[in-house]
């Protein structure tokens, strides 16, 4: 059931590529797909949001829990790696594929205990 | 910004004499020594040099009006972190001021010389050290004056191309330094939760429960540097318990290039950018030169050691009560009606030192 359930996570964000989203704040903030030469890192898939701003989404994500009783249970269900605690109830995830990460943390990101979950960004720091 | 360029002092010359400023502080306590920085009469945004000032058609004003309080008062015992690109560590100008670092690209206390770091423009190499001389360059005989010379400096080089965790892991550090203050010359326009979390968590419940202060310029505009309203963009500095500062320039109005919105708490000199060298801010460059260079990033830190002074006058003050004096002593400048003491354009006005300064003594 597990990979069933992952198989067609993928084959939802492969068929939805160009209008992606992340939950921020509660809102669906979206994304669009961009091919780029900017990063030549193949560990990640670059979105521009709807400011213009691009960011790069790699197979690492971060979730909020409010309660963390359900981590294994969450674990399972997404196939999803622990990679480390950042801080008190924060932590670091890892799907098996990138491609999974967007979908995964907004799946995460409506379940009651979780605060917040969205894609460990890579995003260019701006000098002022 | 972009305009920038290196300098050599020695060929700076200019009819000035002695260095002194007109200010008119009364002193209570023993003064310092007197401000020996060979720049510091060409340092406008920080005193008023009258024959610097009408050479170059400088508005009265146009300074943070530190009256005698720079040579009472230097930021001493206040830990200030710099997040920030770069850092040219041997700057004799710097000499026995960082007291810690630590750098996400090489996960320790090493720094990538600026000459190796990963950036767009090569003049964008010195920022950090920019920064940071702003923040704080000793007090002695060498290059430029800082507000806060006898501050403990913490540098935190970030990567140009960061991820969520890196940035929580530099304020981490900075927490871990034990800063009072961080300033950060920089932003992404798109501050995740996480970040956002951590930040205000900082702001809240750091220093002891006081709350850190943590600084962020509103930044310099769109792609022709005129400012845009940040209100609705997802902006560091529109975090609310951050301390968000704009620039304001030689006119002693708000620099064109700077960004406003909402949640713009002061501003500070930043330079005029489209002008004359001498209209932009004089700090540290690379290989032991000073450099003139203009944006927010710089009007920030003179916030960021502004705070560290008031931190020294009197320990107690949370991050509520620094805002709340920083704001509340601000200068109404500008030709924007002010309601309720902030408009979008100007916060709460330009930061004025000794006003802070006295009100920050007044609560002790």
């Amino acid at each position: 059931m597990k990979y069933l359930y992952l198989s067609a996570l993928m084959i939802a964000s492969t068929g939805c590529a160009n209008e992606s989203y992340y939950i921020n704040e509660g809102k669906k903030e979206p994304l669009t797909f961009i091919q780029t030469k900017e990063r030549s890192n193949s560990n990640l898939d670059m979105y521009k949001t709807k400011n213009g701003i691009k960011v790069g989404v790699s197979d690492s994500l971060l979730v909020k829990f409010y309660d963390t009783k359900n981590l294994e249970l969450y674990i399972k269900k997404y196939n999803i790696l622990h990679v480390k605690k950042v801080l008190p109830n924060l932590y670091e995830f890892k799907v098996m594929d990138k491609s999974l990460t967007l979908d995964v943390a907004n799946e995460l990101s409506v379940q009651k205990d979780v605060k917040y979950a969205h894609p460990n960004f890579v995003k260019k720091v701006r000098k002022r | 910004m972009k305009k920038l360029s290196l300098i050599a002092l020695s060929l700076f010359v200019l009819g000035c004499g002695g260095g002194g400023s007109s200010e008119d502080g009364k002193d209570t306590i023993v003064l310092k020594s007197k401000i020996a920085d060979p720049s510091y009469e060409y340092q406008w945004y920080l005193h008023r040099n009258d024959t610097f000032y009408s050479a170059n058609n400088i508005n009265y004003n146009a300074h943070i009006h530190p009256k005698d309080y720079f040579r009472k008062y230097r930021g001493k015992g206040i830990k200030i972190a710099i997040i920030d690109n770069s850092l040219d560590i041997s700057h004799y100008d710097l000499a026995g001021a960082i007291k810690g670092t630590y750098s996400v690209l090489t996960k320790s206390s090493s720094l990538v010389n600026p000459y190796n770091i990963d950036v767009l423009d090569e003049q964008d190499r010195s920022h950090g050290t920019n920064v940071t001389g702003v923040v704080g360059a000793r007090a002695n005989d060498d290059e430029i004056y800082s507000i806060a010379s006898e501050s403990s400096l913490y540098f935190l080089q970030y990567s140009e191309n960061m991820s969520e965790l890196e940035t929580i892991e530099l304020f981490k550090k900075a927490k871990e330094f034990g800063a009072d203050i961080i300033n950060c010359s920089w932003g992404t326009y798109d501050v995740s939760e996480s970040v956002k979390e951590y930040i205000q968590d900082l702001a809240t419940n750091g220093r002891d429960g006081k709350g850190v202060l943590v600084v962020f310029p509103t930044g310099n505009g769109d792609e022709q540097n005129i400012g845009i309203d940040v209100s609705d963009i997802n902006d560091e500095s529109m975090i609310k318990e951050v301390i968000s500062v704009g620039a304001s320039d030689t006119r002693n109005q708000k620099a064109s290039y700077s960004n406003y919105g909402q949640n713009l708490d002061v501003l500070a000199p930043g330079g005029d950018f489209d002008s004359e060298l001498e209209k932009d801010i004089l700090t540290l460059g690379l290989d032991n030169s000073s450099m003139y260079n203009s944006g927010t990033s710089f009007s920030a830190p003179i916030v960021s050691a502004t705070l560290a002074l008031m931190l020294e006058v009197n320990p107690n003050l949370t991050r509520v009560q620094a805002e709340d004096i920083l704001k509340s002593t601000a200068d109404k400048i500008g030709n924007f009606s002010y309601e309720n003491g902030r408009n979008n354009f100007y916060g709460y006005g330009k930061i004025n030192l000794s006003k802070a300064l006295k009100k920050s003594l007044d609560l002790r």
